[in-house]
Order: structure tokens, then C-alpha cells, then sequence
């Protein structure tokens, strides 16, 4: 038996132990300058660690600031803004004309891509079985939810992994003696809140269905049009709009690429769930893409990275009719039809023609 | 139970009623435990910055069930180092050391080679938490820089307080072999202040 106590030290150290073995391996170390030492040397690599410098690249916090706002603005609620009742009336009427039948092809089962982040297609990786992806979104804050509103409607799957695991499962068991340091992350136990909520989520569902969208299914990409925003602002469901807005930015597409979301998830699980909603996001995203292919040029998804970056260019181009957006869209698209090794030629090939007016 | 900053605590109720403004100032309170959390696990900023976003994202998807009355601090950690260990674990991870010279400050009024061993030892040691299993990595890291008790880290990684213990152990002897030849050095500068 090994009489000394390094195995202690770190504990010791961090004080950690219980009374009893802290008190022993405290006259340990009065007597034996072999574990003192040791102990002293733990310190050491500690204090060492504790030195080393953050390296932030310059701006990189306001950067960082930006894109969350970014991202943020992009699956909010429209503002609510009161507005003449001709108007409403007006944006209703156009946007029925214009819109419905574009939600009916969106709620085909495989409707095409063509706005948002371009969906996965040629060569995309095949869809994770659920305990992949459930793996990554763990990471999502364990925030208990209180129990569901008896008329919550179902949400679709890839909501559900939208909204991350958290709220689907209890929190991690603490043991209640324990003092919570951790915040259990928001164990909000408000009924009374769920119940509002419940209210709050029938009023908008009332609303929507006397708008003519009863019984349309939200995990076929249901797209909430402005009539549903009115009628999210007029009954202050600001709950209900969040989520019925986020479901309208993700789209189809979006919930294709949450199924086409790779195993193992990792970085490109995170890039491939963003979802732009204005130009400037584009093109975040094909950087973004641009990077992960360039740090795993043999990476196993280094092609469907390449691809994504030019999707993600014509999508800028589309949403902000910048010309330097096309030029580079296509400049990326002739670079990656020249690699001996592009296997999504005709997926590039797509984009591209995309550009053309 | 912490009582959260009140000042937190009203950023936090402004930003879950929506208040995208309130929310940045709490990114801007936050933006750099986490990030730094992210790098000291992934090892590259590119990664770290993915992580730091989708955490903040996160957060903010899951504010209106967050107690107010809680601190905050602890569950944005809690979430970015989740993230950056599920990205290490994955099969896309490739990590790969931090650029040369990252790290590169120059203490002032030091001789020359204590510079030169002062930035050999930075560097091995920056090897020697790259070359730390993730898990090891990330209890060191919350442990070391964020100063969780092992209560927190524990609560943090879903681990038992023994796990984190002995993780922490075997992270601290690791890095203490690597640093071997060093630790005169810190023991001298240690001592010097």
C-alpha cells in the first residue's frame, strides 16, 4: 500500500476532501517532504495554467456580439407596429394571393429548396439517427420546463431538437442536500406561467385557425404568413410568435437539414443548423463554411462544406443583390468544378445557374 | 440558492421579454468566460467561436424557463463546455495545436533565459492540455479557470463529484509531468511573487 497521499493532493489542494481525510493528509504532509513537495509542484501547474493568456483576436468579442445579434434578429417576431387598419387589410390580401400557393407546395413532404440556407441534397449526409443528434443538443441548457399545457399542440421533431433536449427531459437529478451551486438551470416551477402559456398558445391558435391555417401541420414547414403576425401581435402571443416565426425562417429547408444533420454532429452540426435571414448572415455562413473546409480539407464532410460555402454565397446574392456576392459565388463555384475531387458538380452547377437573372 | 445580480436579473427578464438589446449586454458580460471556456477545450478559435454563438443561442432559446433567481454565469458555462466537449468527442474534430506565438506576452524585468524557459514552458504546457483527453480537459479547465467547486462541475458535466475528482487527479499529475523540467522555474517565480 502506497503510504503516501498523492492521490489526495488535487482534492487537498482544491479542499475538497472531507474533514477527515483533509485533517490526515494534513499530518501526512507535515512529515513527508516527498508529498509537500508534490503538492507544491501541483500549485505550480495550476498557477502556470492560470497564466496563460487568452488569445482573442482583435474585435473578436464585437464580432462575436454581432453575430448572436444577427442571428437573434433573424428568428425574432416582426416588431409590433400599429399599423391602419387599410394596411393590414392590404398586406392581407397580398399576401394570401401571393403566398398560399407557395405554402402549399412547402407542405409537400420533400418540398424543394429554394429560399433560406440551401438544403442538403446531392451527397448530403445521410440523416443521424435520433441519438446522434440528441447527443450534441444535451449540450443545450438542462432547463426544465413545467409539465406541458394540456392543449400545447405537438411539435414537430425537429422542433423539438430545435429547442434542444433541455426541455424535454428533467433536469439532472441533484441530490437535494446538496446546495445548488449550479443553478439546476431554471427550474421554474410556475403552473400558473404554463397555464398562461397554454392560454396564450390557444389564443394564437384561434387566431391563426380563423385565418384560414387550421390544421396545418407545422413539421411540413408550415409558413406563418403576416396575416398570422397580425394576428400574433393583436392577441400579444408572444410566445406562440416566436416559435411560429422561428418555424417560418427554418422553413423546409430548415427541417431538412436538421434531419440531414450528420452523425457525430460536432462543428458541422452547428454550421448546419444556422439559418440566415438577411444577407449579411449569407455571408457569415459561407466564411463560416469557407473555414471548416479549409481546417479539414480531407475531412470527411470537407465537400459538403465546399458546397455549402457556395450555396451560402448565391443565397447572399439573392438576398442582397450585391454584385461582389455573385462574383465570388461564382468565382468559388469554378474553383470547386475544377477540383479533381468535387463529387457535387451538378449541385454547384445548380447554385450557380442560380445567379444567372 | 445564489441570489442572481439584480441588474442581471432585469437584463435577463427584459431580454426573455424579448429585449434583443438586454440581451447583447448579457453577452457582453459573458462573451469572454465563455469563449474562453470553448478555446481551453476545442483548441481553436474558429470552433470556439462556433460554440460561443450556439451557446449564447441557446441561452436565449431557453430563457423564458431559466429562473431568474438563479446566476446565470454558471449555466451559460455549463452549456458552452457542453458544446465544446460534444464537438471534441465528434468525428469531425481535428484538432489541431493554436497558431505559434499565440500565447507570446513577455514578462517585463526578466533575464533573457528566463524568458526563453518561460516560453518553452508556456508552450509544452499548451501541448500538454491539448494532449489531455477531453474530459479530462474540460474538468481542469472549468476547475482551474472558472473556479467551480466540484459540486458545480459535477452538476455541470453530469458526472459524480468522485468522477470529477479523479479526473481532475489524473488531468493535474499529466500536465505535472509534462512540466517537469519547468517547475523549478514556477517554483522560483512562485516564490519571488
Amino acid at each position: 500500500m502506497d503510504p503516501h497521499v498523492t492521490e489526495s493532493l488535487s482534492a487537498y489542494m482544491d479542499g475538497e476532501l472531507p474533514a477527515r481525510d483533509r485533517e490526515a493528509v494534513a499530518a501526512h504532509l507535515r512529515g513527508c517532504p516527498s508529498c509537500s513537495m508534490h503538492l507544491e509542484e501541483l500549485r505550480a501547474v495550476d498557477a502556470a495554467a492560470r497564466e496563460l493568456p487568452l488569445s482573442v483576436p482583435d474585435g473578436y468579442f464585437e464580432a462575436l456580439r454581432g453575430s448572436v445579434r444577427r442571428r437573434l434578429e433573424g428568428s425574432r417576431p416582426a416588431p409590433r407596429r400599429l399599423a391602419p387598419a387599410w394596411a393590414l387589410a392590404a398586406a392581407a390580401a397580398l399576401v394570401l394571393a401571393v403566398l398560399t400557393p407557395r405554402l402549399l407546395l412547402d407542405r409537400g413532404p420533400a418540398a424543394p429548396a429554394s429560399r433560406s440556407v440551401p438544403a442538403p441534397t446531392l451527397g448530403a449526409p445521410a440523416p443521424a439517427p435520433a441519438d446522434e443528434r440528441d447527443r450534441v443538443t444535451e449540450a443545450v441548457p438542462a432547463a426544465p420546463r413545467p409539465e406541458p399545457a394540456p392543449r400545447q399542440p405537438a411539435r414537430p421533431e425537429g422542433a423539438r431538437l430545435q429547442r434542444g433536449r433541455a426541455e424535454e427531459q428533467p433536469a439532472p437529478a441533484t441530490p437535494p442536500a446538496a446546495p445548488p451551486a449550479l443553478p439546476a438551470p431554471a427550474a421554474k416551477a410556475d403552473a400558473p406561467a404554463a397555464g398562461a402559456n397554454a392560454a396564450r398558445e390557444q389564443r394564437d391558435a384561434d387566431a391563426l385557425r380563423a385565418l384560414g391555417y387550421a390544421g396545418v401541420p407545422a413539421e411540413d414547414g408550415f409558413a406563418p404568413t403576416p396575416q398570422a403576425t397580425k394576428a400574433e401581435a393583436e392577441t400579444g402571443a408572444a410566445g406562440y410568435a416566436e416559435e411560429a416565426k422561428a418555424r417560418r425562417d427554418k422553413g423546409a429547408v430548415g427541417a431538412l437539414q436538421d434531419r440531414a444533420a450528420p452523425a457525430g454532429e460536432g462543428r458541422f452540426g452547428l454550421l448546419a443548423r444556422r439559418t440566415v435571414a438577411s444577407a449579411a448572415e449569407a455571408r457569415s455562413l459561407r466564411d463560416a463554411w469557407r473555414a471548416f473546409a479549409r481546417d479539414q480539407p480531407a475531412g470527411p464532410h470537407a465537400d459538403e462544406a465546399r458546397v455549402r460555402a457556395i450555396e451560402a454565397g448565391a443565397e447572399a446574392w439573392r438576398k442582397g443583390k450585391d454584385e461582389r456576392d455573385r462574383a465570388e459565388t461564382r468565382q468559388d463555384g469554378r474553383a470547386y468544378l475544377e477540383r479533381p475531387d468535387a463529387l457535387q458538380a451538378d449541385r454547384v452547377r445548380a447554385a450557380l445557374r442560380s445567379l444567372e437573372p | 440558492m445564489h441570489a442572481a445580480d439584480p441588474v442581471e436579473a432585469d437584463l435577463l427578464a427584459r431580454a426573455r421579454g424579448g429585449s434583443l438589446l438586454a440581451f447583447e449586454e448579457i453577452v457582453k458580460r459573458y462573451e469572454r468566460r465563455v469563449y474562453g471556456i470553448a478555446l481551453r477545450i476545442v483548441r481553436r478559435h474558429e470552433v470556439a467561436d462556433d460554440v460561443a454563438q450556439e451557446a449564447f443561442m441557446r441561452a436565449h432559446q431557453a430563457l423564458s424557463t431559466f429562473d431568474l433567481d438563479r446566476p446565470f454565469g454558471p449555466w451559460i458555462c455549463r452549456i458552452a463546455a457542453n458544446l465544446a466537449i460534444n464537438h471534441v468527442r465528434s468525428p469531425e474534430a481535428r484538432e489541431t495545436p493554436l497558431p505559434e506565438g499565440h500565447a507570446e506576452t513577455a514578462a517585463p524585468g526578466r533575464g533573457a533565459l528566463d524568458l526563453v524557459l518561460e516560453r518553452e514552458a508556456r508552450e509544452m504546457l499548451e501541448r500538454a492540455l491539448g494532449d489531455l483527453p477531453v474530459e479530462q480537459r474540460a474538468v481542469f479547465a472549468l476547475r482551474t479557470f472558472e473556479e467551480l467547486s466540484y459540486r458545480e462541475i459535477a452538476d455541470a458535466l453530469g458526472i459524480s463529484i468522485g468522477t470529477v475528482m479523479s479526473r481532475l487527479s489524473r488531468a493535474r499529475e499529466r500536465l505535472r509531468e509534462s512540466l517537469a523540467p519547468y517547475l523549478g522555474l514556477a517554483a522560483r517565480r512562485a516564490e519571488g511573487g
